[in-house]
């Protein structure tokens, strides 16, 4: 008995102190070895993504509800983001130590601010049960250009971003494809936040956009089978329709985007297709499918959209910029 | 066998205590090896995370692609191509499990990416092949020969407190005709961690006052090497004498920190 207590015992304050992640405390630093741009708030920068680590992980250890964003210069909107995230599931970085480098978002930084990428992290659902997604996930801040905090995704992981990255041919196409997985986070995000506002931006006033959607079907020749009904549709009938989903009462929409691919256009540069594997799960609704995306980024500040598309995983035909006429 | 017991209990208590401790120094370790790699400044690296180690180790390795491309254009050039293959580089990867997926930071040595590596040249011939029709000179155009190296600049350095590799240095940096030979020359020698940073005229420059201007006259010819300063007016090697950089203001120009 004496040896099962001792065993007991020590396995308990083994693994009181063996916690998988890191301690609370985060440190964090840019690396500026290679020189940086001296109007880039860089200790600004550190100290906002140190505290609100910090604060996040202290959060998880307690299993709080909440965060306590005190000293942690943070928009309303990235607040909002994380709160959306924590209401299921709690976060934890990995590492104490982070040391990485800082991102300046497309051709104006001044602009649109500063990225910080690739900060793993923990994930500890309220409802293990429920919870499909992977334990282990990577975290994106962004950072305006003062130095504050302006959003927080669960980003995709490097290992994706280095797929988008595979095709291009310069370090001005490496940009602009920093951009381009900048704004496809904030697309996929608008929809799981709802945000309206993003989502009349984005789209071109002429945009063409497909659905689909799966429904099953019963014959007594086929019996049981998929049916997939197409919709063309113009953006205000889209967004009319998004819109009513988004205002139902108690109505959640959570959208993931992987295996992305992009593709430039060989003849307006400022053109891109970006394909997109897309779960898809709303009240009463999920479905799995490709989404095409045709993005102009002739104004680089304010990228539109002008062909969205929808197809199932089994349709294997994927679209190209050079099949539409802009 | 009461003492047997106890023994056994606390034999058993330090096995485990020692396996899951060994658990958390492996990815201390990793942790605390990765952030000395990258503190130090000495390395190009990347980092990836996927659900095996090969493809993991895959994207790493294009990552590496992307920063081995950036550390050997040396300056804000977006027109310089990606370079097609890491295996000539002397890449060396750390790997960790996290959960049920595997992290890999690789790295290279920046002194290891040298002007003399096929990766280099691989990097030239990519940009000329790329080019190929802009650079065409029509017919009614003259073929205008490549300047050959200078050697009749004699840079005053006296009393400028420079070590004999650093006078050898600028010297050479002063002795190329042209303004892309000199960034060539100078991309080499931060290479070799001889040169901190460097930039031209279309990059901004983080630390002026640490840095040497070369200036170019119209001609594409160098006019003037001016020393680190926090004002105005500097020493100017090519005269052995001050000048104001501002009457420079206009022209092409590199400017260069040098390693202490």
């Amino acid at each position: 008995m004496n040896f099962l207590k001792y065993t007991a015992l020590t396995l308990l304050l083994s693994l009181s102190f063996a916690t998988p992640w890191a301690q609370d405390e985060v440190t964090f630093e840019f690396d500026t070895n290679d020189g940086i741009d001296s109007s880039i708030p860089v200790k600004r920068m550190e100290k906002n993504i140190m505290g609100l680590l910090t604060a996040m992980n202290r959060a998880a250890t307690a299993k709080a509800s909440s965060i306590d964003f005190t000293g942690v210069e943070i928009s309303e909107d990235a607040s909002f983001s994380l709160m959306l995230i924590w209401e299921n599931v709690r976060m934890h970085t990995f590492d104490d130590d982070i040391i990485q480098k800082c991102v300046s978002l497309g051709s104006f930084p001044n602009i649109r601010g500063y990225e910080v990428q690739n900060i793993g992290v923990e994930m500890m659902p309220i409802n293990p049960d429920e919870y499909k997604e992977a334990r282990n996930q990577e975290i994106t801040i962004t950072m305006d250009r003062q130095g504050r905090i302006s959003d927080f995704v669960i980003s995709m992981g490097m290992h994706q971003y280095a797929s988008m990255m595979k095709g291009a041919k310069t370090l001005e196409d490496i940009d602009q494809r920093q951009q381009i997985l900048h704004f496809v986070e904030q697309f996929r995000t608008a929809y799981c936040e709802k945000n309206k506002q993003f989502l009349e931006d984005i789209f071109s006033d002429d945009a063409l956009i497909i659905t689909g959607r799966v429904r099953t079907r019963t014959t007594l020749e086929q019996g049981i089978a998929t049916v997939v009904d197409y919709t063309k549709q113009t953006k205000r009938e889209y967004l009319t329709k998004l819109f009513a989903k988004f205002d139902m009462p108690n109505s959640y929409i959570n959208v993931k985007f992987d295996e992305i691919e992009v593709e430039r256009n060989p003849i307006n540069t400022d053109i891109y297709g970006v394909t997109v594997r897309q779960e898809w799960h709303s009240t009463g609704y999920s479905d799995v499918g490709t989404v095409f995306l045709l993005w102009d980024f002739t104004n680089k500040s304010a990228p539109k959209i002008y062909v969205r598309t929808w197809q199932p995983n089994e349709d294997t035909h994927r679209f190209k910029t050079t099949e539409f006429d802009i | 066998m009461v003492n047997l017991r106890k023994i056994l209990s606390l034999a058993t208590c330090i096995a485990l205590s020692t396996l899951i401790g060994a658990a958390q120094d492996e990815a201390k370790s990793f942790s605390k090896q990765m952030n000395e790699l990258k503190r130090s400044g000495d390395y190009v690296y990347a980092e990836a995370t996927a659900s095996t180690e090969a493809d993991a180790k895959a994207a790493c390795a294009d990552l590496l692609k992307i920063e081995i491309t950036k550390e050997l254009s040396g300056s804000d050039d977006k027109s310089q191509q990606i370079i097609k293959d890491v295996s000539d580089f002397n890449i060396e990867y750390l790997t960790q499990p996290r959960g049920e997926l595997v992290r890999v930071f690789g790295y290279v040595k920046k002194s290891d990416i040298g002007a003399e590596s096929s990766a280099k040249e691989t990097l030239a011939q990519e940009t000329t092949v790329a080019q190929p029709a802009i650079s065409q000179p029509t017919a009614t155009q003259p073929v205008v020969a490549e300047p050959t190296t200078q050697t009749d600049i004699q840079l005053n350095t006296t009393d400028q407190g420079l070590a004999k590799w650093q006078i050898d240095m600028i010297q050479t940096v002063a002795e190329q005709p042209t303004k892309m030979k000199a960034k060539n020359v100078l991309n080499r020698y931060k290479n070799q961690n001889k040169v901190k940073r460097l930039g031209d005229n279309t990059a901004a420059n983080p630390r002026p006052a640490d840095t040497f201007y070369i200036y170019y006259g119209a001609d594409g010819a160098p006019v003037a090497l001016l020393a680190p300063g926090s004002g105005d007016a500097r020493y100017d090697f090519f005269t052995g004498s001050t000048a104001n950089a501002s009457q420079y203001s206009g022209l092409e120009h590199l400017w260069f920190q040098i390693s202490k």
